[in-house]
């Protein structure tokens, strides 16, 4: 079970960094003005970098094993 | 007239002179964020509350609680700069030659056409409805002579000065071409 959330994560992660990669390569490539493009990416990138480091770590935090083991003890 | 020279569009004659670069309005980026504002304030509030009404329910997992409420903000964060993007690479840019409009739909989608002042007939304003009314947006449908389909100026701010501009762009244009008729 554990592992299949973990997997299940990988996932959801993988599809969050993809999706921020096709927004910076739109901004990057599409912008038509040189300044919105610079302060779009400065808002951008440290944020995004900031949230999704939080949340890797913040998932490898959990205790997944007891938290599965107090749901079962539940049932 | 507003300095357009930071707009660098690949395929502009260097005859032509860009005249107006129209985004959608700024009340409809407002209502697309409005919702996310509010999902986001239910969220927070519900949190918030849980305590308060179910004084017995405690969070033992405190990590658990900073994910999955990190996890919350990281999709916002992610869908609020997909709303962004859909505004801000929507464009319509007026020039002295043409009409151009690059229509982005989600990430993956882009449609970029354009349209010859000269090949104008009508340009249509259409503001209905009481918000457009007191914000002043509304569509600009311009119709084309031949089997092209409508060009739409869609939730555009002030499209009365838009259509001001197309039908002078379009009658200066006329003027032109009945110029060189004349000459031949």
């Amino acid at each position: 079970m554990v592992l299949i959330l973990q997997i299940l994560y990988a996932i959801v992660f993988f599809i969050m960094l993809l999706l921020s990669g096709f927004i910076i390569f739109h901004v990057v490539f599409y912008s038509y003005n040189s300044p919105s493009k610079k302060i779009t990416l400065a808002l951008f990138v440290p944020v995004t970098c900031v949230l999704l480091l939080t949340n890797l770590i913040l998932f490898n935090s959990i205790d997944l094993e007891g938290l599965f083991s107090n749901i079962y003890m539940l049932y | 007239m507003k300095n357009f020279s930071k707009y660098h569009f690949k395929d502009i004659n260097p005859k032509e002179k860009i005249l107006r670069v129209v985004h959608r309005s700024w009340f409809y980026l407002f209502q697309q964020f409005f919702l996310v504002i509010l999902i986001v304030t239910v969220f927070f509030t519900g949190l918030g509350l849980i305590p308060v009404f179910s004084p017995q329910f405690i969070w033992k997992d405190q990590v658990l609680m900073l994910f999955l409420e990190n996890f919350f903000v990281v999709s916002v964060w992610l869908y609020c700069f997909l709303i962004w993007i859909d505004y801000y690479f929507d464009i319509w840019i007026v020039t002295s030659e043409r009409i151009i409009n690059v229509e982005q739909k989600g990430l993956f989608t882009r449609k970029a056409s354009e349209l010859r002042i000269a090949k104008i007939q009508d340009v249509t304003t259409e503001v209905s409805g009481f918000l457009p009314t007191i914000f002043n947006y509304g569509d600009v449908k311009v119709q084309t002579a031949g089997e092209e389909n409508e060009f739409l100026f869609r939730t555009v701010p002030d499209p009365y000065e838009i259509k001001g501009l197309i039908m002078k762009l379009q009658k200066q244009s006329e003027d032109h071409h009945g110029k060189n008729k004349i000459i031949k």
